[in-house]
């Protein structure tokens, strides 16, 4: 069957008429969503339906729109007051979406199918709406394809957010740890006039000169391209280490410099330069 | 209710969701009479019509985030559950009748059917003689304006439809498509 004879054999007009089988449903709303040609059909005899509504309108007596909004508000009052176990079921919450002993095989409502079926949707299913698109387009298994990396995606991504909260916290405990250690001060590093909001800190051990870095806000080095930490001794740039982007966030061991009275980062050449590019400076902060 | 304000169906979903008055205004205003004349035929009383109307309006204002706008306008929903609400109605009408064991009052017969055997002529009488009001279905061919009537209005499924016109299910798929390109070519004299 291709995509023409499928939409003329009269299912999208039975769907739309709620005529069409739980199956039938759940195989059309599998192709539409792949077939732009099926959803416009869905959509006309949709429009159709409307406009015959339209042509049959009758206007209801008067009363009844201040009777209707009435009984809304006295309906949502009750709800704000009443615990949900105590509610009085009412026709108007029967679920719409219930088909009833009669019509057991078809659910009469198609354009408000509940929520859970979605996740649901029969292997069966999909290999028919899949077949009928294969036909098509000779892509129907690109769609349960598509559907499994989808799954797989998410897994990954899922996985991937769980590993960088678990990196983000450690590393915040060993910032927490360093700035409350009392052996070890913390210097803030500010950007400098043309790089405002730029930020580093160094946590400076008294005893040892042991130097960290943890970048918290300068731009991914470019190609090629490394930050390099200095220690000003004596008014004179001493090199404190080089900045590893992978660290990714986490606070890094640099080098031990004694007397240091500031710190500044640069951008460098990759591996450092024996004295820092002045014009390069990013971010800069005094002990 | 300002009559000069036009929303669009995605601006008056949005509205819809902060339940707000001034959308159930504009939700009355303009799809009550489309509502009430659908149901109006499905039921054919007043009195049933009134209620299933009110059931219908809390329906919607309740489940309006139930709405999926991939699978249509809200109109077409809110048409399936104008249809729904009146068919089942009428069904436990009949079921109550029936407990009670009286005779069945005026043109429901006891499976929640109506007019099971009454020729479609008659009830296209019966319904332009209670409403008041012909419909433009019966300018169709007589088939489609008898799948219009039992699938539409009676909400029978398409074996249900299939067993009773002695038909193969795929021609009662085909003829409900000749059926509504049919209704659509008539609905463009009327606009």
């Amino acid at each position: 069957m291709d995509i023409q004879s499928y939409i003329s054999s009269g299912i999208i007009e039975a769907y739309v008429m709620g005529l069409a089988t739980e199956e039938e449903i759940q195989i059309l709303e599998c192709v539409q969503k792949n077939s732009a040609a099926v959803k416009q059909a869905i959509m006309e005899a949709q429009e159709t339906l409307a406009g015959f509504a339209e042509q049959e309108a009758i206007a209801p007596p008067t009363h009844l729109k201040a009777a209707i909004w009435a009984k809304i508000q006295e309906e949502e009052e009750r709800e704000e007051t009443a615990a949900p176990e105590n509610k009085i079921p009412l026709i108007a919450e029967i679920p719409v979406v219930e088909p009833t002993p009669t019509r057991e095989n078809t659910v009469f409502v198609p354009n408000h199918a509940p929520v859970q079926r979605a996740n649901k949707v029969p292997f069966k299913t999909i290999a028919a709406a899949a077949s009928i698109l294969f036909i098509v387009s000779a892509g129907g298994l690109v769609y349960l394809n598509q559907e499994q990396q989808k799954t797989q995606k998410q897994l990954t991504a899922l996985q991937q957010e769980q590993q960088q909260s678990q990196l983000a916290y450690n590393n915040l405990q060993k910032k927490w740890d360093m700035s409350s250690n009392p052996e070890m001060k913390t210097i803030a590093l500010t950007g400098v006039e043309k790089h405002p909001g730029m930020k580093a800190m160094v946590y400076l051990d008294h005893k040892t000169n042991q130097a960290y870095l943890s970048v918290e806000n300068l731009p991914p080095a470019p190609k090629d391209q490394q930050y390099q930490l200095w220690a000003i001794v004596d008014g004179k740039p001493v090199d404190a280490g080089m900045y590893d982007p992978r660290s990714d966030g986490s606070v890094q061991k640099m080098y031990a410099v004694a007397n240091a009275q500031a710190f500044a980062i640069t951008l460098e050449k990759s591996g450092g330069s024996p004295s820092p590019t002045m014009e390069n400076m990013y971010v800069m902060g005094k002990i | 209710m300002n009559p000069v304000i036009k929303l669009s169906e995605e601006e008056l979903i949005s509205l819809l969701q902060h339940k707000d008055e001034k959308a159930f205004n504009y939700l009355y205003d303009n799809y009550s009479g489309a509502i009430y004349g659908l149901i109006l035929r499905i039921v054919i009383s007043k009195e049933y019509a009134e209620e299933v109307i009110q059931d219908v309006f809390m329906k919607v204002w309740k489940n309006i985030g139930q709405y999926d706008v991939s699978k249509g306008r809200l109109y077409t929903w809110m048409i399936n559950i104008s249809r729904n609400t009146a068919i089942d109605y009428l069904k436990s009408k009949s079921y109550q009748n029936e407990q009670k064991n009286q005779s069945l009052s005026n043109f429901v017969n006891e499976d929640g059917s109506q007019f099971e055997n009454s020729h479609i002529d008659d009830i296209g009488m019966k319904r332009a003689d209670l409403i008041g009001m012909k419909s433009i279905v019966y300018s169709l061919k007589r088939e489609w304006q008898e799948l219009i009537e039992l699938a539409y209005y009676q909400g029978f499924t398409q074996i249900e439809i299939a067993d009773k016109l002695s038909i193969p299910i795929g021609t009662v798929k085909t003829r409900t498509r000749n059926a509504l390109l049919a209704l659509k070519e008539l609905l463009k004299d009327y606009q």
